[in-house]
């Protein structure tokens, strides 16, 4: 789909949203992420809700994506996966927020009249 | 598609860290040593300040415990994070405050024990300050950590200090009512603390899964 020339600003932000952090699951991933430093994967799955596999799979998009950076460390000898999120994901986040608000800034007001 | 509330988020994030109960039950074995120590100080002549002193190394003790649980019981289930550089600097700023109140603490215990009978006989400053101790410990505590329970925590600590207080004027109790304020405190904390365990133990059961299981 290809926006036309004449659609309204807020259209176009929309079009140029980060769709990786855009999707919902990977959206509470990320927010969880920049608010911590680091949190490892048995706590983002309690605070997202998300079940083991669904994590996973977003957790690798957003690796792929190099958003994410997975550090594998031993914690009283049991291996524990940690997460952060790379300069670039920081920064991605940080320009997603900035596009979002700018949306509902420039969203139009309800016509009443009709 | 509505804008995320990010302090909303880390405080939730923060706040399930308390979840366990396992604060609470620390602090409950904190106040019954506050309920041991003036038992102590009758029976081996060491005074309420000294007797409660030598306590300080099973605070250690008790701190390792709930160590050695949060490694055991609530990493296993809840995970694990690394807070943010804002939450860190609140952290900070409560245990240099807690320093300082404890410093002061000692102080005024060691004041009370050199000046002896002058200072006892105002038995209304000692409750006082016992009880702003804890009130604005607690206070701080569940300000900077976003934990609400706290100051009811300090709340009724100091009631129960002033009812002790009031039954030790009364010639009801001995040692102005510390070991039985302390202890119904303990009793009450510890019991919470429990039924937080309990319920998270539920809530969150144990795993051990991690992102390479899927690999």
């Amino acid at each position: 789909m290809t926006t036309p020339d004449s659609a309204p600003e807020f259209v176009r932000i929309l079009e140029a949203i980060d769709k990786l952090i855009h999707e919902p699951g990977r959206l509470m991933i990320v927010a969880l992420l920049y608010i911590v430093e680091s949190a490892d994967f048995v706590f983002i799955m309690r605070q997202t809700g998300m079940t083991k596999g669904n994590l996973s799979a977003h957790l690798s998009k957003l690796e792929a994506g190099g958003y994410l950076s997975v550090n594998k460390q031993f914690i009283h000898k049991i291996p524990r996966t940690f997460l952060s999120l790379t300069p670039a994901g920081r920064q991605a986040f940080e320009s997603y927020q900035q596009k979002i608000q700018q949306f509902w800034r420039d969203m139009p007001a309800r016509d009443e009249s009709h | 598609m509505s804008q995320i509330d990010l302090q909303a988020l880390e405080k939730k994030a923060f706040r399930t860290v308390f979840d366990d109960g396992l604060w609470d039950l620390f602090i409950a074995l904190a106040l019954f040593l506050f309920t041991v120590a003036p038992i102590l100080a009758g029976r081996f002549g060491l005074g309420d300040f000294w007797s409660s002193v030598i306590f300080l190394p099973f605070y250690l003790l008790a701190f390792w415990l709930f160590r050695i649980a949060k490694t055991g019981i609530t990493i296993p289930r809840l995970g694990m994070m690394k807070i943010g550089a804002g939450r860190r600097s609140k952290i900070r700023g409560l245990q240099w405050i807690l320093a300082v109140v404890l410093v002061l603490g000692l102080l005024f215990g060691v004041a009370v024990t050199v000046f002896g009978a002058t200072l006892r006989s105002m038995n209304w400053m000692f409750t006082a300050v016992v009880c702003f101790v804890f009130m604005f410990s607690f206070t701080t505590a569940a300000v900077m950590l976003d934990v609400r329970r706290f100051i009811y925590y300090g709340l009724l600590i100091v009631m129960l200090v002033c009812g002790g207080e009031i039954l030790f004027w009364r010639g009801f109790v001995t040692h102005h009512g510390i070991p039985q304020a302390f202890g119904l405190a303990a009793a009450v904390i510890g019991l919470t603390g429990l039924i937080l365990l309990i319920r998270f133990r539920r809530k969150y059961p144990r795993t051990t899964e991690d992102i390479h299981d899927n690999a």
